[in-house]
């Protein structure tokens, strides 16, 4: 008999649960994304702990890393989006023990402008019009289910964009989103795209919308809820923004309500960066499955959904458990966050 | 710990006690008859002793409280988790309900609650719009009991609630609602559901019977659903969420009026039925409800930001920030409707202190509100600002000269709410009862005595020491212990219609669920 283990799929942010784990191996039920991210996290893992490029314990990976946290004058903890709610909770325990600043790659700017209307993914099968605004969720969510008619305005794709294609004239998308929202409401406007009049008649038109995009530019987003603001009294409209990360929702979630606020840092210097998972910025100390090997302190822990449990808020909020399916005898994330911030409580 | 709370006025109703001078003994969690002069002691002589705080109805973690903060980042109408406990532990409040939690979202609820410290929490879990209970009840309704009870068990659920029931589905279909408890909605209504679910949860036991927030929420003549859904639930204990939201005449979209005499009048007389009042307060508020086509109708009066959040198969949400404002007639209106019910209340025991908060304002003007049922004087200037014509709508003017007693008080804060919870360990400084306890000095100004208690006790240790926080605890979940049958797991693994696979819905991860107590 082969063995069974349960697990969910951290490959996107759908967070796909019903995957089997079939003999340690084999990932039955994950998609393409979802079969390399497992692969990833059965490669050879580098040492558990390197402090300054040598191998060292765990022990003293955490004083080194405790060490360099006290000594930081503003010290930044980011990553945060692929790991666990437990690990990002532990990592809140340190910002607030060494008043280091969180970066959740959050921006909620446009959101606190207007609001938002969303829903979560079992929801979007009542849509009767699915537009999909600049995004490819193909390639990028391919467990993501479209229902109703589908259009996708401006693809990054064209070729494999599904549904009808509205290609944008103008080369900016937040000019045509203003257009388009003038449209919507009836307002004169100097508008050359057939396509685009087209598309706001279906808006008009539709009863029940969902509108799928991953819009991170602040104007952009902007445009998309004040369109949806515009729509919203003739027509249910609900809006979902594709994050990539598996648990980019839950460190938005947990920074807002340790601290108040969802939003990362707007700029600023810091002289020491704890990543956890990975960063675009360069770590002084990397905590996660596959460290950074030029942070000073690298500590490379079970990874949270084939070797450590814990949960996550999917892209739509919604709580889902991770599982561990494999056995490590390294410690997770949360718990070597935990370790320091003991030390430095 | 043990300590002795020595010579205070005592105000414990459960217990018959009012005011007299005695002492609190506690020792290890739990108050004791008796303990060694050699005891730790406060002093407490001149100041007033009462239980710990319990709020019935307030919206404090999850999903739609975490979406207000990143709406109005840093608005103290939703602190943070930690403040949330440490602010209700600095007014004396030891014990909150989340009346509105989505089984969901229990995780996330329950991870908040881990950040939450300073007070035990219990959680009410949304159940009126689950299509897959309106299935068990049109297909199985003997099952219907199994189903919630599996629910609760499966979210670290306390009681059940039901909001707008079969509203919030048509909202998420269609933009729509329901105006009468006989509208159908995939082939319920919402008399069906609120009967089937009332007597289910009577059936099963649980501690709190069905906490009902009715249809037609702030609409004008809402008062005919609100006596409706009464009758509908007659025999059978229910406990109304914010009746002032829910108490208004005239026609619906017209202008309206009060009828809390009326409701008070039937729940006088109905002991099996109780509610919390959800009195507004004049300022800053967030609405957020599970009742979204509510949230809709306050983005079209405000042209306030809006958040609409649909949740799949079970509820939906949503969010607009608001201000009540005294000149408003409307506003005046529901301030005065909130009051009328307090103070036309025969049974404090029955209608008990909320503002819904942050609905109707913040948990952080209790104090205020205490001292508008308590100082006639203060109430009158008050009423004199609000607007003329919504006061007059209203029997404040004729002879309501009532004040509550700091017994009665003590009965809407703390003793009613826990007994209406079945939380037998709380509310109270009987022998065994939680050690949960308050010391106000007695001061005449109500607001600034009740603002800033001298000493709180949670579970034993001072936390709170002449107005300063001085140790941090952590609360305890309250769950429920329903009994069902197991076989229930397979009927609705069959019919399981959640985006997530069913076995990864039951939270089981045990730092989320411990420290927990069972009640019941």
């Amino acid at each position: 008999m082969p063995s069974r283990e349960r697990a969910t799929c951290g490959g996107c942010g759908l967070a796909c649960t019903g995957i089997e784990v079939v003999d340690g191996a084999t990932f039955a039920g994950a998609c393409g994304l979802g079969e390399e991210w497992f692969a990833e996290r059965l490669e050879p893992q580098p040492p558990l702990a390197r402090v300054d490029g040598s191998e060292t314990d765990l022990d003293a990976a955490l004083d080194a890393a405790t060490d360099l946290l006290l000594d930081a004058g503003a010290p930044l903890i980011c990553g945060l989006t692929q790991t666990t709610i437990e690990a990002q909770r532990a990592a809140l325990d340190i910002a607030e023990a060494i008043g280091a600043v969180v970066d959740s790659g959050a921006s909620t700017l446009a959101f606190q402008e207007l609001g938002a209307s969303t829903a979560t993914l079992g929801e979007l099968s009542r849509a009767k019009l699915t537009v999909v605004w600049r995004a490819d969720p193909e390639t990028t969510h391919p467990r993501l289910k479209l229902h109703g008619q589908v259009v996708t305005v401006d693809p990054p794709k064209p070729a494999g964009a599904q549904g009808e294609v509205v290609a944008l004239d103008s080369s900016d998308p937040v000019d045509a989103l203003w257009t388009l929202r003038a449209l919507v409401r009836g307002v004169a406007v100097t508008n050359d795209s057939p396509e685009l009049a087209a598309l706001a008649e279906r808006l008009r038109g539709s009863p029940h919308t969902a509108l799928l995009h991953d819009a991170r530019d602040h104007l952009e987003a902007l445009g998309l809820h004040a369109l949806v603001r515009d729509l919203a009294p003739r027509s249910h409209i609900v809006t979902l923004r594709l994050r990539r990360d598996v648990n980019a929702a839950g460190a938005e979630d947990v920074l807002a309500w340790r601290t108040g606020h969802a939003d990362g840092p707007d700029g600023g210097e810091f002289d020491a960066v704890m990543a956890v998972g990975p960063t675009r910025r360069r770590p002084t100390i990397s905590v996660g499955w596959r460290p950074s090997e030029d942070a000073r302190v690298a500590i490379a822990t079970a990874a949270a959904g084939v070797h450590r449990a814990g949960f996550v808020h999917r892209l739509d909020g919604v709580p889902v458990p991770l599982y561990a399916p494999l056995p490590s005898d390294r410690p997770g994330d949360d718990e070597v966050l935990s370790a320091i911030a003991g030390r430095l409580g | 710990m043990s300590l002795r709370i020595a010579g205070g006025a005592v105000y414990d109703p459960a217990n018959g006690v009012d005011g007299e001078a005695r002492d609190v003994c506690i020792d290890g969690g739990s108050v004791v008859a008796e303990l060694p002069d050699s005891a730790p002691r406060i002093d407490a002589r001149g100041m007033v002793v009462m239980p710990g705080g319990v709020d019935i109805h307030a919206h404090i973690a999850g999903p739609k409280v975490n979406l207000a903060r990143k709406l109005q980042p840093g608005d103290p109408i939703v602190p943070p988790a930690p403040e949330t406990g440490e602010r209700y532990a600095l007014l004396g409040y030891t014990t909150v309900i989340e009346a509105a939690a989505p089984p969901l979202a229990a995780r996330h609820v329950l991870a908040e609650l881990r950040d939450t410290p300073m007070i035990d929490a219990a959680l009410l879990i949304l159940l009126g719009n689950n299509v897959m209970l309106f299935d068990l009840l049109k297909r199985d309704p003997a099952r219907l009991r199994d189903a919630i009870a599996w629910w609760l068990e499966s979210t670290g659920g306390y009681g059940v609630k039901i909001v707008n029931p079969c509203g919030v589905e048509r909202w998420k279909a269609a933009n729509g609602n329901v105006s009468s408890l006989d509208d159908e909605v995939l082939d319920v209504t919402p008399r069906r559901v609120i009967e089937g679910i009332a007597t289910a949860v009577t059936e099963l036991g649980l501690p709190h019977p069905v906490h009902v927030h009715c249809n037609n929420l702030g609409v004008a003549g809402n008062a005919d659903t609100t006596l409706d859904t009464l009758r509908t639930l007659e025999g059978r204990r229910a406990h109304l969420a914010h009746l002032q939201f829910h108490a208004y005449g005239g026609d619906p979209g017209g202008r309206p009026r009060s009828r809390a005499p009326e409701l008070a009048e039937y729940l006088g007389a109905h002991p099996e039925i109780s509610a919390d009042v959800g009195q507004v307060m004049f300022g800053d508020a967030v609405t957020m409800t599970a009742d979204a086509p509510v949230s809709a109708m306050l983005r079209d009066v405000t042209g306030n930001p809006w958040v609409n959040h649909d949740t799949e198969v079970e509820t939906g949400c949503g969010i607009v920030p608001f201000a009540y404002k005294e000149r408003n007639y409307v506003h005046a209106l529901q301030w005065g409707i909130g009051l009328e019910l307090f103070l036309l209340s025969r049974d404090p025991w029955r209608l008990v202190l909320s503002t819904d908060h942050p609905n109707g304002g913040s948990f952080l003007s209790y104090p205020k509100l205490i001292r508008l049922l308590m100082d006639r004087e203060f109430r009158n200037e008050q009423i004199k600002r609000a607007n003329k014509r919504a006061i007059r709508a209203t029997v404040l003017l004729d002879d309501l000269d009532r004040e509550y007693t700091m017994s009665e008080i003590a009965i809407v804060t703390r003793a009613g709410p826990a007994r209406l919870l079945g939380m037998m360990q709380k509310g109270h400084l009987g022998v065994g009862a939680d050690a949960d306890v308050t010391v106000y000095d007695d001061k005449p100004d109500r607001e600034e005595m009740f603002a800033l208690p001298r000493y709180v006790v949670k579970g034993g240790r001072v936390v709170v020491r002449d107005g300063e926080l001085v140790e941090r605890v952590e609360g305890s979940l309250l769950r429920s212990a329903p009994q069902f049958d197991d076989a229930i797991a397979g009927v609705l693994e069959r019919d399981w219609r959640y985006s997530i696979g069913f076995r990864d819905y039951p939270v089981n991860e045990p730092w989320l669920l411990e420290p927990a107590r069972r009640v019941g």
